[in-house]
C-alpha cells in the first residue's frame, strides 16, 4: 500500500511526548510507522501540513449516537427535526439531518467533519445489541463500540446478592462477548430496578433494592467493578451514579468512589454527580467538585469524564428511567420510558439549558471546574454525554473555554450572579494548553479505554490524524479541521467530508468459565421473550471489527 | 400598483410558495418574482408557470389573486408589509407569521397562523383546522398576535397557543384550545365538543351560550361574572370590522376553570341568558 507523509506540521501527540514539534508522520497500510532514517526518502504522497496543528484523532468516550434510544429520540421530536439543520448529499456522502440527535449517517460525517475518529456509545441494553451494532455500521467513517448495561440486570444482581461471584464473572464475560460490547456499564446500579418496581429510585449506597433482601447498589458496584478487573477488561467499569442530577447527589458519588474499593473505575458524566445542597431546596443547589476532586486526585484507580452542558435545546437520553421521569415532571417535556425486560431502564426527555437559569448556568460552571480541577489530565476525558448535556458538537466551544479564562468570565458576567458564589469557577485562573487538550479529547480517552492504537501518532498507532488551521478563534479552529484522516484514508479534504467508509468495531471477547452457560440459558428460557440461541451476536454478523484482547 | 400575482393556471396539486417573500420581492422586478423557484408537487418549478405577476411590492403589498386554495404558504414568516388575498387560500398561510397583516377575502384552510408569533390574519371566509396551532410534536402554538376568522373554522382552534387572540364569527369546530397553555379564544357561533381539553391558562369564550357544549369533567363552575377585559377586546374587534353581535358588551358569564387535569388556571366564559 503507498505510503503517506503528513509533512511539516506542528504536531501534539502527549503520549509520545511531542508538545508542539515539528515533525513528519509517515503512514502505511493505515498505520503509523517510523520515519525513514534515509532523509531523502519520499512518499508516495505528502500532505504538507506546513503551519498546520496536527493531533490524533479525537477519541469520544461517552455518547449516546445509537441503538433504540437514538432512534425514539429521533421519532419524538419532529419540531427539532423539522427546524434542524439539513445536511446535504454530495457526490460522497448520504444526506441526513442535525439538530439534537442527528440521523445516524449525519452522525458519523460530523464527527469526522470535527476531527473525531472515534466514539463510544455509552448504554446498550444487551436485548438491543444487534440493533445498535446494524445502526454503528451505518454510522460512517468513525471507529466505535459500545458499552453493555448491567447495573440493574437481573442475572448479575442474583449473582451479587447469593454472593456467587465466580458466577457473576462468568456472566459479565459471557454477556459482553455476547452483545459484542466493550465494556460494563452501571446506570444507576439498583435505582432503575427498584423505581421500574414501583418502590422509588434508591436514595444512597446502602438502600436495599426493591425485590432482594439484602442487595445494595454498593454491593452491584462493587461485585461488578471485580468482575471487570478479574476478567482483565481493557476498560474498567463505567459508572453512572445514583441519583444524578439531584442537589446533594455528590455524597453518593464520593461514596461510590469508596464502594470501588481501590478497583479501576471510570465515573462519566460526572458533573452530572457533582452538586451540593438540600434535595428539598432548589435555592441551596451548589457545587461540590472541590471535595470530588480532590478524592480523584488523590486515588489513581478513578477516572472520569465530565458531561459538560452548554446552553442549548437538546435532548436527555439515558439508561436511568428514574432520571427520564424527573425530568418529565420538572419541565413538564413529553417523556418516554423504557422497560428492558430483565435488563435495564431507559429515559428520553426533551431539554433546553439557559444561561439565564441559575441551575444551569450552575451546571454548566460545575463542568468547567471539573476540567481545571483534576490536575492530571490523563485522567478526565471531554464528553458533553451528547446529547444529554449538549451536543459533541459543542467540543470547539468547550476548548475555547478551557483555553482562555476571559472567555469563561464573559459569560459568567451574564450569568446570574449567584452562581459566582456557588461555585469556584471565577477562582479558577488555569488556562489549557494544546498539549493538555490533545490528552482530554484523544489521549486520556484512549488510554482510559485501554485502546493502545488510539488517541497516539507513534509507530503502530492507526492513522487517525486531524490538521487544523491555526485561528485567534479556538473555537473556529476546532470546529473546522482543513484535513482529517482515518486509518491513513483522507476523510475530510478542506474541511468537506469526501467519504464514505465503514469504520471498524471495537469489541472484547474476554474469556470466562463456560459451565456456567448452561445456567445462564436455563435462566434466559425462563425468563426472556426470545429465544437463547437468537441472544449472541455471531462474528459473521459484524462487518469490519476487531477484538481487543484482555489482559 | 402593489405586486399583484394573479393565479392562471388551476391545479389540484398543491404548490407551496414559502419562497415568495415578502422581504426579498420588495427588491425585485416582476419578472425576477416570476423566476422564483416555487415547489410543485416533488418538482421545483418557477412561479411564472402558474402565475401572472405584475407591479411591485416597493411600497410593502402584496396581492395573491385568484382561486389559491392549493397554494401552501402563503405569507408563512411574514415580518412586515401587508398581504392581501383576493379568493381563496391554501393550507399554512401565514404561518410562523412574526409582524404584518394579511387578509384574505375568501377561505383558508387548515394551519392558518400555525406558530406564528406577531401581526395579523383576518379571513373573511371560513379557515380549516388547528388556526394558530402547534404543528404535530411540538411545544407551542401561536406565541402573539391575532387571527380573526368572520366565518368558521375546524377543529383544534388555538391548539397549545400560548399568547395573543383567536376570534372565530361562526362555527367553530371539536376541542378549542386543546392543550393550550395561554391566550384568548372568542367563539361567535355554535361550537363542536369538548372545549379546552388539557388547558393550562387562558381564556375561551362563548359568546352564544344558548349553544355552548357541556363543560368537560375536569373544569368547575366558578361563578358568574361580567369581565371588563371582555369588553376590551370586543371593542377592539369592532374597529377592525369583525362582526359582533349587539348585547355582548353588557351581557354576564358562566365561569368554568379547569383543566384540572393539568395547571387549571385557564378558566372557559359561557355567556349567560
Amino acid at each position: 500500500m503507498p505510503q503517506l507523509c503528513v509533512k511539516g506540521g506542528t504536531v501534539y501527540d502527549p503520549k509520545n511526548g511531542v508538545d508542539g514539534e515539528v515533525k513528519d508522520i509517515w503512514v502505511e497500510n493505515g498505520k503509523v510507522i517510523e520515519a525513514p532514517t534515509d532523509a531523502d526518502a519520499k512518499a508516495d504522497r505528502t500532505l504538507d501540513a506546513t503551519g498546520y496543528v496536527v493531533m490524533p484523532g479525537g477519541v469520544d468516550m461517552h455518547c449516546h449516537i445509537a441503538g433504540p434510544k437514538t432512534n425514539t429520540a429521533r421519532k419524538m421530536m419532529p419540531d427539532d427535526k423539522r427546524k434542524a439543520r439539513v445536511v446535504r448529499r454530495t457526490e460522497h456522502t448520504r444526506s441526513g439531518t442535525v439538530g439534537a440527535v442527528p440521523s445516524t449517517w449525519a452522525t458519523g460525517y460530523l464527527y469526522a467533519g470535527l476531527g473525531y475518529t472515534t466514539a463510544f456509545d455509552a448504554a446498550v441494553p444487551p436485548l438491543a445489541a444487534r440493533h445498535t451494532h446494524e445502526e454503528l455500521e451505518d454510522t460512517p467513517i468513525i471507529d466505535k463500540g459500545f458499552y453493555v448495561m448491567m447495573g440493574n440486570n437481573h442475572y448479575v444482581m442474583n449473582q451479587i446478592a447469593a454472593n456467587e461471584s465466580a458466577k457473576l464473572q462468568a456472566y459479565v464475560g459471557w454477556l459482553l462477548g455476547a452483545a459484542k460490547g466493550y465494556a460494563a456499564k452501571l446506570v444507576n446500579p439498583g435505582g432503575v430496578e427498584s423505581w421500574k418496581s414501583g418502590k422509588g429510585n434508591t436514595d444512597t449506597l446502602d438502600s436495599v433494592v426493591a425485590g432482594y433482601d439484602k442487595l445494595t447498589p454498593r454491593d452491584i458496584i462493587r461485585g461488578l467493578a471485580g468482575s471487570v478487573d478479574a476478567l482483565g477488561l481493557p476498560h474498567s467499569v463505567h459508572v453512572h451514579c445514583n441519583n444524578l442530577g439531584i442537589p446533594g447527589n455528590w455524597r453518593v458519588t464520593l461514596a461510590t468512589m469508596e464502594a470501588l474499593e481501590g478497583h479501576r473505575g471510570h465515573l462519566t458524566h460526572i458533573q452530572f454527580h457533582s452538586y451540593g445542597g438540600d434535595p428539598n431546596d432548589q435555592s441551596t443547589f451548589c457545587s461540590e467538585v472541590p471535595k470530588l476532586a480532590e478524592y480523584v486526585n488523590s486515588h489513581d484507580n478513578l477516572t472520569v469524564d465530565v458531561g459538560q452542558v452548554v446552553f442549548d435545546k437538546t435532548t436527555s437520553m439515558t439508561g436511568d428511567g428514574p432520571l427520564g421521569y424527573f425530568l418529565h415532571k420538572v419541565t413538564g417535556r413529553k417523556w418516554f420510558s423504557g422497560d428492558t425486560e430483565m435488563e435495564a431502564g431507559c429515559g428520553i426527555v426533551p431539554i433546553e439549558y439557559k444561561n439565564k437559569s441559575l441551575v444551569h448556568t450552575l451546571q454548566w460552571a460545575i463542568g468547567l471546574e471539573w476540567y481545571l480541577l483534576v490536575e492530571d489530565p490523563w485522567r478526565i476525558a471531554m464528553s458533553t454525554d451528547h446529547p444529554n448535556g449538549g451536543s459533541f458538537l459543542a467540543y470547539p466551544e468547550i476548548i475555547a473555554l478551557l483555553m482562555d479564562r476571559s472567555r469563561r468570565e464573559a459569560v459568567l458576567d451574564r450569568a446570574p450572579a449567584a452562581v459566582r458564589d456557588k461555585c469556584t469557577l471565577s477562582e479558577l485562573t488555569r488556562e489549557y494548553t494544546f498539549n493538555e487538550i490533545a490528552i482530554i479529547t484523544r489521549a486520556s480517552p484512549a488510554k482510559i479505554l485501554g485502546l493502545e492504537q488510539k488517541g497516539h501518532l507513534g509507530p503502530g498507532a492507526d492513522a487517525d490524524i486531524t490538521i487544523y488551521s491555526r485561528d485567534e478563534d479556538i473555537q473556529k479552529m476546532f470546529e473546522m479541521p482543513r484535513f482529517v484522516i482515518h486509518r491513513g484514508d483522507l476523510v475530510v479534504d478542506d474541511t468537506e467530508v469526501r467519504s464514505n467508509k465503514t469504520g471498524t468495531l471495537f469489541h472484547v471477547a474476554p474469556s470466562f468459565d463456560a459451565d456456567v452457560v448452561p445456567d445462564i440459558q436455563d435462566w434466559f428460557e425462563k425468563f426472556y421473550t426470545i429465544q437463547f440461541r437468537n441472544y449472541p451476536i455471531d462474528d459473521e454478523y459484524l462487518q469490519i471489527h476487531e477484538t481487543i484482547a484482555s489482559s | 400598483m402593489p405586486l399583484t400575482i394573479r393565479l392562471r393556471v388551476k391545479t389540484s396539486i398543491p404548490v407551496e410558495v414559502d419562497s415568495i417573500r415578502l422581504e426579498t420581492v420588495r427588491e425585485q422586478s416582476s419578472d425576477q418574482v416570476k423566476a422564483t423557484l416555487v415547489q410543485y408537487g416533488n418538482k421545483q418549478v418557477s412561479l411564472g408557470e402558474f402565475f401572472d405577476v405584475d407591479g411591485s411590492a416597493a411600497d410593502d403589498q402584496m396581492v395573491w389573486e385568484g382561486d389559491c386554495s392549493h397554494v401552501k404558504l402563503i405569507g408563512c414568516e411574514l415580518s412586515s408589509g401587508s398581504i392581501r388575498v383576493e379568493g381563496n387560500a391554501g393550507m399554512h398561510l401565514g404561518a410562523e407569521m412574526t409582524g404584518g397583516e394579511i387578509t384574505v377575502t375568501g377561505d383558508t384552510a387548515d394551519w392558518v397562523g400555525a406558530e406564528m408569533h406577531g401581526g395579523r390574519i383576518h379571513v373573511h371566509g371560513n379557515a380549516g383546522h388547528l388556526p394558530g396551532a402547534v404543528y404535530r410534536g411540538g411545544f407551542k402554538g401561536m406565541t402573539g398576535g391575532e387571527i380573526l376568522i368572520n366565518g368558521n373554522a375546524g377543529n383544534e382552534i388555538g391548539h397549545a397557543m400560548r399568547r395573543g387572540l383567536i376570534a372565530v364569527g361562526g362555527r367553530s369546530g371539536d376541542a378549542p384550545g386543546f392543550n393550550m397553555i395561554a391566550g384568548t379564544v372568542l367563539l361567535f357561533g355554535e361550537s363542536g365538543i369538548r372545549p379546552g381539553p388539557g388547558m393550562k391558562r387562558g381564556s375561551i369564550i362563548f359568546f352564544d351560550g344558548a349553544s355552548a357544549p357541556d363543560m368537560l369533567p375536569t373544569f368547575r363552575r366558578s361563578g358568574l361574572c361580567q369581565p371588563t377585559f371582555l369588553r376590551t377586546y370586543l371593542l377592539h374587534l369592532k374597529s377592525l370590522n369583525f362582526p359582533v353581535p349587539e348585547g355582548l358588551l353588557e351581557a354576564s358569564y358562566q365561569r368554568f376553570s379547569g383543566d384540572f387535569l393539568e395547571l387549571g388556571k385557564g378558566e372557559i366564559l359561557v355567556r349567560a341568558a
